[in-house]
């Protein structure tokens, strides 16, 4: 079999999605400018929300626009228990976190049943009502939003003090070790008979009925691991901006959740992570286009999706340098992707 | 007194229903013909404003900046569906992630022609009128007659012109209708230009009413699509009928509640909605009828 | 995999099945057994509602009035998931795989039925989640070498030419461990060497115990494998008998066979 190879393969992706990892947490903790560390802030929790997003489309096939409203439950609730009610940020993380779950049971039970565009414009329903409820809401502060707890503490290691608070490097080197937890997670996911079971969903729901797969069951699991992850992004970007106001969390937000995931490559796990530092790196760090990033990131998109609809992560380089050569002499002008499959597997070996 | 406030209410009802339909029709033709959930509706829609005011800064009259909007944005969406949706017609999904990419680039392009701040267009109509005690502005009325007369003539058009009947048959059965020597890319393209128009038709109205701000277009576009998820999503008259319920529902929650609780009403009825009759309103009302 | 079943017990049985769509009875006061062992047919003219009562059967569609019971406990109500996870398994007649994922990928899929995810355990990652995914990965290794595909292990389902994706659809309902599997026209599209294949494949599967039916108008084959045929016409069952007595039967020459649908 030739099984090996190909494991092999993948294994150095997951090694090198790992490497790079730790490498942005390095040097966006370390730098110690306030530049760097706001962008390496950015990355780690646009990633965050990314790999929500990438959870339950990317892995799930459900296309959620609800995400973000995940986000803004969560990042409330502990601006909300925190800044007016007093409870400590530590307190008020894991009853954040158990609220949105609880209200992705909610949105979950009214979404799950519906298909494509319905379930879309359901979940996104959901989010903009989030919104809406929270800027009509005097104890959300309304439309100019609250302040939010920012100094969250430091942990102490023996000698080393690991300060938490945001805006410093220790703030950035949590968002990456959470986000590396969640990696971690979905990795899990991947490999458990539940993350077949969402495959199996994506691909082919009747199929999956069949052979006993229940599609409610696994997808209402995969929308509460998606909302806990979107919380986590959500409490970070709140604690990050030491504020947190609606404006964040409205359609703007939900279109480059989206969109970096289909740049780093959808169903990939690493694929957020790319798309956040392509997306944070165009519009924020390199200013490419300087004024016209947010448009070069869309052009981008564009691009991608009508030259590379897998993202920058499914892109067959094998492919591509078969391309570059030049093509071998043959009689017929068949097209590549016109060919039985055994010719194409064998000439992949050879490229 | 109460009485004038809730007439009021209607007839501001009645003027974003106007708006709304012209919205959901675009997007139900482009959803009906093209698949493609098409998120950068609510820039037409700011394109179109945008442009107008561009237009009448020069000196031009509303009267001719008008038309000129609407065509513009006729070819705009010619050029867009021959060149984007076009290549991805295979994957309705690449449809949206396309459109999303083109919220980017026109949110962009606004922002830095015509930055952030808030533009006015000199109202065409300075007039008044007063009806039977309650005063509506004569922009208002103006965006509801523009609106019928659109929707008579759009009717026409599909039910009686050889192309609207090949639209409608394009609608309802794709491969059918290619056999039946129906050009259908062609089809696909003229719906996606008349999507455009009627956005840019919309933009041109809202301009008239509200001020230009770089949001102008986000709550039309939503509303939009809820009015096209009541109508049942595919069919024209039930956009119409959607977007008048949505117009009435967020006119008047606005006039006895609060803007932003209106807007939580008509989400929460959409959500109602989706849920327990996902065929939309229209089509449950036709099945009963029939 | 199957468990003890006495031979010759009745495992399925549906008793007056109906199914109205509108107005139309596509499915007309069916009843019928499925014995452990046997392998059976159920053929008819097109339209006479045969994929129908696969569907009732499998639970993809609600039945009008009747009932199923399927060993000895009432099934009628019961989701589709329920009966497959419980061993009552169906293919269908387009062939159905899971398009972006290899084929041994496809078959890891399908164990889910053999080996339940348990989702806590998944998430938590305690070690049972990791026993139960070597055992996916041994079971669906096995069905490779059994069916012969452990060739195109690594092939994407969707790319398989016509003959292998349905092949792949027949073996991923035997990955999902049936006691009865319920196939809907397994033969269709296939060209004369795929039937004879298609002829091995069911005596394998009936070797291991599992209980057949056929829905099929490749009249060769059914002639050939089957214990029993069931003939249907217009929602009903006008004839159930051995192939030799199905063939003389003189209703179903003139609803079915006179029709020159022998193909």
């Amino acid at each position: 079999m030739k099984s090996g190879s190909v494991k092999a393969f993948f294994k150095d992706r997951t090694r090198i999605g790992w490497v790079a990892v730790v490498v942005l947490a390095v040097f966006f903790a370390t730098i110690g400018d306030p530049t760097y560390i706001h962008l390496g802030s950015l990355v780690a929790i646009w990633a965050l929300w990314g790999s929500s997003f990438n959870l339950i489309w990317g892995y799930a096939g459900q296309f959620s626009l609800a995400q973000v409203g995940f986000g803004a439950v969560a990042g409330y609730s502990v601006a909300i228990l925190t800044a007016r009610w007093g409870w400590s940020f530590w307190a008020a993380v894991p009853l954040a976190i158990a609220l949105t779950v609880l209200f992705s049971v909610v949105v979950g039970y009214f979404s799950l049943r519906l298909s494509g565009f319905y379930f879309a414009i359901m979940t996104l329903a959901f989010a903009l009502l989030v919104v809406r409820v929270i800027s009509s809401s005097e104890l959300a502060g309304r439309s100019t939003g609250i302040k939010s707890n920012f100094d969250i503490g430091t942990i102490s290691l023996g000698p080393l003090e690991w300060n938490l608070t945001s805006r410093t490097g220790g703030f950035v080197l949590l968002a990456f070790v959470l986000l590396a937890a969640v990696l971690a997670f979905i990795g899990r996911i991947e490999r458990s008979g539940t993350g077949w079971a969402l495959n199996g969903l994506r691909e082919d729901e009747t199929l999956s009925r069949s052979l006993g797969i229940e599609p409610l069951r696994f997808r209402l699991v995969g929308f509460m691991v998606s909302a806990v992850i979107a919380a986590i992004g959500g409490i970070l970007y709140a604690t990050y901006l030491r504020y947190i106001s609606p404006g964040f969390f409205g359609l703007p937000a939900v279109i480059a959740m989206i969109a970096l995931v289909v740049l780093g490559g959808r169903g990939f796990r690493f694929g957020p992570v790319l798309g956040a530092v392509v997306y944070i790196g165009i519009t924020q760090w390199l200013e490419v286009g300087g004024e016209w990033g947010d448009g070069v990131f869309g052009a981008l998109l564009i691009l991608l999706v009508l030259f590379a609809p897998k993202g920058l992560l499914g892109i067959d380089l094998r492919r591509l340098r078969r391309r570059a050569e030049p093509p071998p002499p043959t009689d017929d002008d068949e097209p590549v992707a016109a060919r039985p499959v055994p010719r194409r597997e064998s000439q992949g070996v050879k490229a | 007194m109460s009485s004038e406030l809730f007439l009021q209410a209607l007839v501001n009802g009645l003027m974003l229903a106007a708006l709304y339909a012209l919205v959901a029709l675009g997007l139900t033709l482009i959803f009906g013909l093209l698949d493609v959930v098409n998120f950068a509706h609510g820039q037409l829609i700011l394109l179109g404003a945008y442009v107008l005011s561009s237009i009448v800064d020069i000196g031009a009259n509303f009267w001719v900046a008008l038309p000129l909007v609407v065509v513009g944005l006729v070819v705009l969406g010619v050029v867009l569906d021959m060149a984007l949706f076009a290549r991805v017609r295979d994957e309705p999904i690449n449809g949206l992630l396309i459109s999303l990419g083109l919220v980017a680039i026109l949110e962009n392009a606004f922002h830095v022609i015509y930055g952030p701040d808030l533009r006015r267009v000199a109202p065409p109509i300075d007039a008044v009128i007063d009806v039977a005690g309650i005063r509506i502005s004569g922009n208002r009325l103006l965006v509801i007659v523009v609106t019928v007369f659109v929707l008579v003539a759009l009717s026409y058009f599909l039910r009686r012109t050889r192309t609207g009947k090949a639209m409608r048959a394009t609608a309802e059965a794709d491969e059918a209708a290619g056999l039946m020597g129906i050009r259908v890319e062609r089809i696909r393209h003229i719906a996606f230009a008349a999507g455009a128009g009627l956005a840019g038709l919309a933009g041109v109205l809202m301009a008239t009413v509200y001020p230009i701000e770089p949001s102008l277009g986000e709550g039309p576009l939503i509303m939009g699509f809820a009015a096209l998820i009541l109508g049942g999503s595919r069919s024209p008259l039930g956009a119409v009928l959607g977007a008048v319920v949505i117009g009435m529902v967020q006119s008047f929650g606005t006039t006895y509640l609060s803007s932003s609780l209106a807007d939580v009403l008509v989400f929460a009825f959409l959500i109602l909605i989706l849920f327990w009759r996902p065929q939309g309103l229209l089509r449950a009302r036709l099945e009963t009828a029939l | 995999m199957t468990a003890e079943v006495a031979p010759g017990e009745v495992l399925l049985e549906c008793t007056d099945l109906v199914r109205r769509f509108g107005g139309v009875a596509a499915v007309d006061g069916v009843g019928f057994g499925l014995r452990a062992g046997e392998v059976s047919a159920l053929i008819g003219p097109n339209g006479a509602g045969k994929t129908t009562v696969f569907n009732l059967l499998s639970g993809f569609l609600a039945v009008t009035s009747g009932s199923i019971t399927w060993r000895g406990r009432d099934i009628t109500s019961a989701k589709a998931t329920a009966r497959a996870g419980s061993g009552l398994v169906r293919t269908f007649q387009q062939p159905r795989v899971f398009a972006a994922l290899t084929v041994h990928q496809n078959l890891v899929t399908a164990t889910h039925a053999v080996v339940p995810s348990r989702v806590s355990a998944d998430l938590l990652g305690l070690p049972g989640a990791r026993r139960r995914a070597r055992q996916r990965q041994g079971f669906a290794d096995e069905l490779l070498d059994r069916f012969d595909l452990a060739v195109h292990a690594e092939v994407k389902a969707g790319d398989l030419p016509y003959g292998l994706r349905k092949r792949l659809g027949l073996v991923l309902g035997v990955a999902a461990s049936p006691r009865v599997l319920l196939m809907d026209e397994p033969a269709a599209g296939l060209n004369d060497a795929e039937v004879e294949l298609l002829k091995q494949d069911l005596a394998t599967i009936r070797g291991s115990g599992v209980t057949i039916c056929i829905v099929e108008h490749h009249m060769g084959l059914i002639m050939s494998v089957s214990d029993r045929v069931m003939v249907m016409e217009s929602g009903r069952m006008i004839a159930d008998g051995t192939p030799a007595e199905i063939a003389n039967d003189e209703r179903v020459v003139a609803a079915y066979l006179g029709q020159g649908a022998t193909a």
